[in-house]
This record gives structure tokens, sequence and C-alpha cells, in this order.
């Protein structure tokens, strides 16, 4: 088990910092944009066309002449120390911004999360046991309905309703509960209806087991057998894909922050992107690759701990 | 003849209290599959009486296993049982779902036939035993406990305590199969269903759970329907032996007399199969239950079949004090 | 399950299952019709989607507009239908090439394994090791907006799931009796690979590459709707339905047809790869009969 944990510790590592190097590279791979995009941005203005001193000035001043693995690794130094630049456009070292922002998308990621799972478990619970029903016609309908709505869409339908015909919720801002629940039930349905179909055929699986046979052979209660046998064997698939589901999130939190002016860090890459604010770019999309790397570690160390092959050193 | 020895011991054996336990009267289990009806049992019908091993013979996918399965009635929610299941005088087949859980486990158990997915595999086995002893017994906790690890005891499970903690993984196929057998006698059952208990198994191990099958009935007087494909197992433990082909039962009678004198033409050719009578198979293979054959269902493959054979379906006809055959042509 | 019969667990009903089948005619019916309507779009549109009228800017549906105006006085049906190829376009396009690649690198990553599927298959943990559509934001930030850089950003980050699937797929194909005839007779290590191995892969990668269609659509969408993909005045989707924003209070048809679009049209491509998943693949079939 300490050989795993420290196995998956090890990965999560490189592939921190693999991520790290794939987005600098990414991000500087077209030399020359960077300096005229940092004047017109944060100097002199988008109408303005930049003249070769002030080119000069800003390679000068950000480095930018050095070559690319170089100026990787400056960062990168940087980076560990610490700090993560200097944002071109409010001044303001990258790293006060997304602590700043940081509490806003995790506190709407862990409340999509849990409205997810709390409501599609039952549901996949529920349209497996009734399998090729009405019940389950309707659940598996409903969620591909979900799959495939855009989620932005989603968001401003649901202020259309929510907020400005029934107007029980506000359009936007933070800070309350009321403010919380449009953004939570946007972002959370998508993933809600992915895990309804994962626990759904995950429990189906189980169901067709040997294992449950022998369960209802002692005699015991269906909900016994279902709840005992059945969901505790399905779950273990369905948390993988919850790991796997919340990087969509961290993905989604990106648009439907941006639809409900949600403060946190996907509105801040966007406003970021928008601005080509590299250096608060790189830092938002590190805090995001890191956050998604450290959430699966914790997936798959949740999962061991589940799952007794792994917990007692066999299978991996 | 080392078979029909042994079988000669069992019929001494046999229980004098010859009180029915199970009858089964024409049943008839059908799947609905995409609109078709698959007969996997048809007109199925036999008796254990207490204290009696029926051993049911037949080749992979010849409804045995099915059979089982329809008695405990657990079978998927497509499948039709028609008939009588008699169970001490009580039909089965009209129990509510409330009745019938409090039979399985308790009178009647099953076995199941792969020990390395019968266990559910996020769960101590002792926890899987306990629980159907706290089902069936008014135990406190920690009576149920002890009632297990004596029963891991009494199996030869090592170190009960601690087996009482592992998971199914930590096991091997033969623990595992003994396990499934601590389960099955914990609440002391009338019925044993056996399901393929040494299929899988190396030589070894099938001699031991022949044993453990063998000490379990005749220390409690339990009876037990016998699934196998093995003609020795069968022989080794039971006093009847009925012979399935394609969902009918196509001989029946006192095992000494089904392998002295097989008279079904199947059931000789499943003896001469086997590796001690000269290792010649059947020609062909089981039908597949969704096509039956016209007429008797065994005369594609049947060297004595007749155009009698392949227009009419035999019955199923009594030949002498308990020995049945369904066979225009028997072997004599 | 048991030794004899095999048993679905249960069986629908006569109804359900038609219902079941005559979703997924709509649903291809549905695809047809977006087929054609993006190649009939110039003759099915009542008026120029990017002719601007300011006189008749906001107009509620009526018969002459179907979906209204929007902020412009430009037709909404119109740009819904011209919208219908920008979709088709980006999504047809994303998938063709990425699933090209993915299945390229995926025989060779499994077929060959050692260094060269150690290589692949590490540059596909790395990318991901993001979200889909950040590494997708930050492929765009470098490039700059616009609807072909949402294409290269989406191809570049979509390849890695074909080449997962294919990979998986031959480890498992390249070990079959056929397959080592194929090699006993002769054949070169190409031929194998494409005539023996990649056939038998395209099942589920039809399967995939449709679901996938669903997904390019909606993440296509999402970034036009952020203002990184199709640029103005071009009629996308994604790009009406940000346009719609400033005036939901108002005019809230603005929002409401282009994202209906996007919808019907991902869950057409949702539902046939379901029922090709079914149809195709057995083994992914959801609570298999074994």
């Amino acid at each position: 088990m300490l050989l795993y944990i420290s196995k998956r510790l090890a990965a999560t590592v490189l592939v921190i910092v693999a991520a790290s190097m794939l987005t600098f590279l990414i991000l500087n791979l077209i030399p020359g944009v960077t300096p005229i995009m940092i004047l017109k941005y944060a100097f002199i203005g988008l109408e303005e066309v930049p003249n070769d001193s002030e080119i000069a000035t800003i390679i000068e001043r950000f480095n930018l002449n050095d070559p690319l693995y170089k100026q990787y690794f400056r960062w990168l130094m940087e980076v560990l120390g610490g700090n993560l630049g200097t944002s071109y456009v409010y001044g303001l070292p990258v790293s006060t911004l997304l602590l700043s922002k940081l509490p806003a998308t995790v506190l709407l990621a862990a409340t999509s999360t849990v409205f997810s799972l709390v409501i599609s478990i039952p549901l996949g619970i529920v349209s497996a046991i009734n399998r090729n029903t009405l019940i389950d016609h309707f659940c598996r309908l409903g969620s591909l309905f979900f799959v495939s709505m855009p989620n932005f869409w989603l968001g401003l339908i649901l202020i259309i309703i929510f907020s400005l015909k029934l107007d029980l919720f506000p359009v936007t801002g933070y800070g309350k509960l009321e403010h919380l629940v449009l953004p939570c039930l946007t972002l959370g349905s998508g993933m809600a209806a992915v895990t309804t179909r994962v626990m759904r055929s995950s429990m189906l699986e189980v169901l067709n087991q040997d294992y449950i046979i022998t369960a209802r052979a002692k005699g015991l209660s269906e909900t016994i057998v279902i709840f005992r046998h059945a969901v505790r064997n399905a779950l273990l698939p369905v948390i993988t894909v919850a790991g796997l589901q919340f990087g969509h999130l961290l993905g989604g939190s990106v648009i439907v922050e941006t639809v409900f002016s949600w403060p946190g860090v996907g509105k801040l890459l966007v406003d970021s992107i928008l601005a080509r604010d590299i250096p608060l770019i790189q830092g938002c999309i590190l805090l995001i690759a890191t956050a998604y790397a450290l959430i699966n570690l914790f997936v798959d160390l949740f999962y061991a701990l589940l799952d007794p092959k792994i917990r007692y050193g066999r299978g991996l | 003849m080392v078979l029909v020895q042994t079988a000669m011991e069992n019929s001494e054996q046999k229980a004098k209290t010859a009180e029915t336990l199970l009858e089964i009267r024409n049943l008839k289990t059908y799947f609905k599959i995409n609109g078709s009806i698959v007969k996997a049992v048809d007109n199925v019908s036999l008796k254990i009486i207490n204290g009696e091993i029926l051993g049911l013979i037949g080749e992979t996918g010849c409804g045995k296993s099915v059979l089982g399965l329809s008695i405990l009635r657990l079978l998927p929610e497509n499948a039709k049982i028609e008939g009588n299941l008699l169970f001490r005088g009580k039909e089965i087949l009209s129990l509510s779902k409330a009745e019938m859980r409090k039979l399985r486990g308790k009178e009647i158990v099953l076995i199941p036939q792969n020990p390395s997915t019968s266990l559910n595999p996020l769960m101590q086995i002792g926890c899987q035993v306990l629980e159907a002893v706290i089902r069936h017994h008014n135990l406190k906790k920690s009576e149920a406990v002890s009632k297990v690890l004596d029963l891991f005891s009494k199996l030869k499970l090592q170190e009960p305590p601690r087996k009482f903690r592992d998971f199914p993984h930590q096991l091997s196929g033969g623990m595992k199969q003994r396990v499934l057998m601590a389960m099955g006698v914990a609440c002391n059952p009338k019925l044993i269903i056996v399901d393929e208990p040494t299929k899988g198994l190396d030589a070894v191990l099938r001699i031991e759970v022949v044993r453990m099958l063998k000490e379990t009935a005749s220390a409690a007087g339990t009876s037990m329907l016998l699934i196998t494909h093995d003609f020795s197992v069968a022989a080794a433990l039971a006093h009847r032996i009925a012979v399935m082909y394609a969902g009918e039962i196509v001989e029946m009678g006192k095992t000494a007399a089904v392998l002295r004198n097989p008279r079904h033409p199947y059931t000789a050719g499943l003896l001469n199969s086997l590796p001690g009578k000269g290792f010649n198979p059947i020609p062909g293979s089981s039908p597949s239950i969704i096509s039956l054959p016209e007429g008797c269902r065994f005369h594609p493959r049947c060297s004595r079949a007749n155009m009698k054979c392949t227009a009419s379906h035999p019955e199923l006809v009594k030949l002498n004090d308990d020995h049945f055959v369904r066979c225009f042509n028997v072997c004599f | 399950m048991h030794d004899t019969v095999m048993v679905p667990k249960k069986f629908s009903t006569f109804s359900l299952r038609t219902a079941n089948s005559r979703i997924t005619a709509l649903s291809a019916l549905i695809i047809l019709l977006l087929v054609f309507t993006a190649i009939a779009a110039p003759v099915i549109a009542p008026h120029d989607p990017v002719a601007v009228d300011l006189a008749n800017k906001l107009k509620a549906p009526s018969l002459n507009y179907p979906f209204g105006t929007d902020h412009l006085g430009r037709c909404i049906f119109s740009r819904v239908i011209y919208g219908t190829r920008e979709s088709l376009k980006v999504s047809l396009i994303v998938v063709s090439i990425s699933a090209s690649i993915g299945i390229l690198l995926g025989l060779v990553s499994g077929y060959f394994g050692g260094l060269t599927d150690e290589l692949i298959m590490r540059a596909v943990d790395i990318m991901l090791a993001f979200p889909s559509i950040i590494l997708a934001l930050a492929i765009i930030t470098a490039l700059g907006p616009g609807l072909n850089n949402v294409i290269l950003a989406l191809t570049l980050v979509h390849w890695t799931s074909y080449a997962r699937l294919v990979r998986g797929e031959v480890l498992r194909i390249k070990e079959k009796e056929f397959v080592e005839s194929a090699r006993a007779m002769g054949n070169s290590q190409l031929r194998i690979m494409f005539r023996y191995i990649l056939p038998n892969v395209m099942a589920p990668v039809m399967v995939v590459s449709t679901l996938d269609v669903a997904h390019v659509i909606l993440s296509a969408s999402g970034l036009s709707f952020l203002g990184l993909g199709a640029q103005p005045p071009t009629p996308e989707w994604g790009a009406m339905v940000n346009d719609g924003r400033e005036f939901i209070r108002t005019a809230p048809h603005l929002t409401i047809f282009p994202g209906l679009a996007i919808m019907i049209t991902s869950l057409a491509f949702n539902w046939l790869g379901d029922w090709l998943r079914d149809a195709l693949d057995p083994r992914l079939r959801e609570g298999r009969i074994e």
C-alpha cells in the first residue's frame, strides 16, 4: 500500500511538471507575438501600433530573447519559489490573484460534485433495478438530454426561467447561498447525467454477477442484496469516472463562471485569455492542471482504500 | 467397476425414512428471448426423499443448473416457471416473495457453481457467512460469529479468526469452495442444491470436496440435489441418478443400476466417454435448446436411431421398480 | 451466468422497444436533415444571415422572421440555418482528423509496443493531465481566436481518446489466431496492421467517433460562446448565444433558438452513438448477457 501511494505520488508530480512544460511551450510557441501583445494590452492600448524601441524594451525587460528552455527553467524556478509572476493587466502577483479567486471555484466545484452524486447515484440504481421499464427509459432519455445540453445555454435558460420570469434567484452575484443555486445546477447537471449512465450500467453489470445469486440464495431481502452487495460493488467504477468528471467540471467552470460572472479561477482564465495576460493564463492553467492531477490522485487512493485487492497489496 | 462398487455402498447407506422432501411435477422453465421461447427445462418430474442424494447429470447446456435455480426461484425475470414444486408438501411456486426468502438459505440452500465469482469481492468472507446465520437464527452477533468460526474449523479452514476477516481474493479456489459450503450448511438446511461442485478443480481437490459433501450429508441427514457433469462424482455420492438431455430427463434410476445397465443410449454414451472406459466421446454436440430436433431430441447423435425416433417424441417409461428411461430402443 | 441459456435480465415490452427504435430512426433523420440543411442553406434560409437591418432589430418571432431578429436586425432563423454549416464543418473535420491520427498512433503503439508505445502513451498521459477544454483554451491563446484555430486546437486535444481505444483493441486482437496465421503466411507488418487488425477495431471507433461529434459540437460552440471561436459576423450557434446574452431580459429568443439547435444536434449524435454501441459492439453493451 505504501509502495502504491509513493508510486502514485511520484507519477502525479511528474504529470504536473510535464503539464507545466506543455503549458509554457504552447503559450510561448509563436515568437514575436508576446511582446507586441504585452505592449498592446498592458501599455499602449489595443489600437496603437508599437514601435521598434518599445518592443525592444519589452523584450529586454521580460528576457524574451532567451531560448525557450531557458525561459521555462527561469519560470519554473520562480514557480517553485512561490512566484508565479506578475499579471500584465492587473499589475498584481499572479499568486495573489489566484488565491483570491480560488475559494469561489472550490465552492462551486464541490457543491456541484455533491449535487450531481446525490442525484445520479440513486437515479442510476433505480434505473438499473427497473431495467427497461418506463422509469428506466425516462432516466436514460433524461440523462442523454442533459449530456447533450451545452452548459452555457443551460445556464442562460435557468436565468431566463428562475431569475427573470420567476424571480427566485439573482442573475449573478457571489456570497450568498441564493447566488450558488443556479451555477451549481448548471455545472452539476451535466456531470449528474454522465454519472447516472455509468452507475446504471455498472449496477446492471454487478446484478449479473454470481455473488448476487449467492446473496439472494441466502434468503436476504432484496433491499440488503441491492445495497449491501450490489451498490458497493457498482460504486467502484463510478468513483473513477467521478474523478474524470471532476476534470470536466473544472473545464466546465470556465464557461459557467463566465455565464454567471462567478468570481472564480475559470472566469479569471477567460478574462486573462481575452486580455492575453500570459503570466496569469499560465498561472490559471497550471493551477487547474495541478488541481486535476491531485483530485485524480485522491480518487485513486480512495479507490485503493475501498478495493481490498489493492488495499492488501495485490494487483498493483 | 469401481464406480458401481461405490454406488452399491451408497445404496446401503440410504436413509430409512422414505418420506418425500421435494417433489417436482412437470416442471417447465421457459425463457423469453427476443420474442422467442426457449425451453431450458421441459416437463421434468422427480422426487427427492429425506436424506437422499440425487445426482443430476448432463452436459453443459442441458438445463440442469436452471432446474436447480428454478427450485429456489432465483432465475432472471424473463424466466417462466410452470408445474409443481412441492417442498415438504407445500407448493413453492405459490409462496410469496417473503415466504420464499425464509425458505432460501434456511430450508433449501444453494452451493453455487463458480467459487471464484460467487463471493462478494468487497466483503470479508466471515461476514458473508455471518449474514446467512443472522438472517435465519435469532442469535446475538457474538454467538453468530462463534458459530461461523466453528463452521470454519469444521470445514478445515485454518486459523478461523483470521480467515473470517479475509477477502475472497486472498483465498484459493478450494478455500472459497469451503466458504460456500460453510454458508450452505450454516443453517442446517433440509435440502442442499450443489451446482457443479468439482468444476475446474484438480483431482486432489475434487476428492476433498466429494469427501466433505459426503460428510455433510451423512452427518445431518441432509438431502442433496447434486448437479454435475461428472459421473465419478455422482457415483461416489448419489443414491439415485437422473440423466438430463436438452431439458428433459432421459434416464433415472438407482445409481448402481444406471451405472451397471445404462438403458438410454445417451447414458451409455456418456459412460463410454469416461477416460476409464476407453474415452469414446459421443459424436456431435448437444443441441441448442433454441432449435431442438424433431422427434427424440437425441436422435441426431444416436447410433440406434431409426425412423420412429425422427418422427415421434418418446415418453419417459418405467422399466422396473425404480428405473425410468425415455427411449424407443432401450439398450439391454 | 449459468451453464445453460444466455438470458437477458428482462425482456423489454413491445411498445418500449419500438419507442426506442423510433427515437433512433428519428435521430438518424435529424442528422440527415442537418446535413441537407447545411448543403441547401442558401435555398432554405429566407434572409441573408449577415445582412444588418437596424430598423428591424430585436424583433420577436413572426411569420417573416420565424425565430425573430437579433440586435443587428439579422434573421435568427437564417443564421441558425447557416450555423448548421459551421457546426457540422467543425465537428466533421475535427473528428475525422483526430480519429485518423489517433487510429494510426494507436495501431503503431499497440502493434509494435516497446519504446514507440511508451513514447506515444506518455504523450497521451500528458495531454490527459488537463481537462480537455483547458488544453484547447491554451492552444487558442497561442494561436489567437478564430474558428480554424478552434478546429486545430480541438483536433490536437481529441486524438488521444482514439489512440488509447485503438491501442487497447490492437493489444487484444493481435493475439488472435487469425493474426497469427496471417503472420505465418508471410504477410508484411503493414498488411497485417491495415488489412487484418484495422477492420476489427473499426466498430468501437465508429461508436466513439459518433459520440465524439456531439462532444466536439458542444466544445466548439462553448469556445465560440467565450468569444474565442467564430468571429462576427459568422453565424455560429455558440457565438449567437453569446450575442444574445446582453439582451436576455428583453429578447430571450436570441439565446433560446441557437442553443436549441446545438442541443438537438448533439442529442441526435449522442443517441445514434448509443444505438451504434448496442448494435455494433456487443462487448460494450450495457448489462451484457453471458
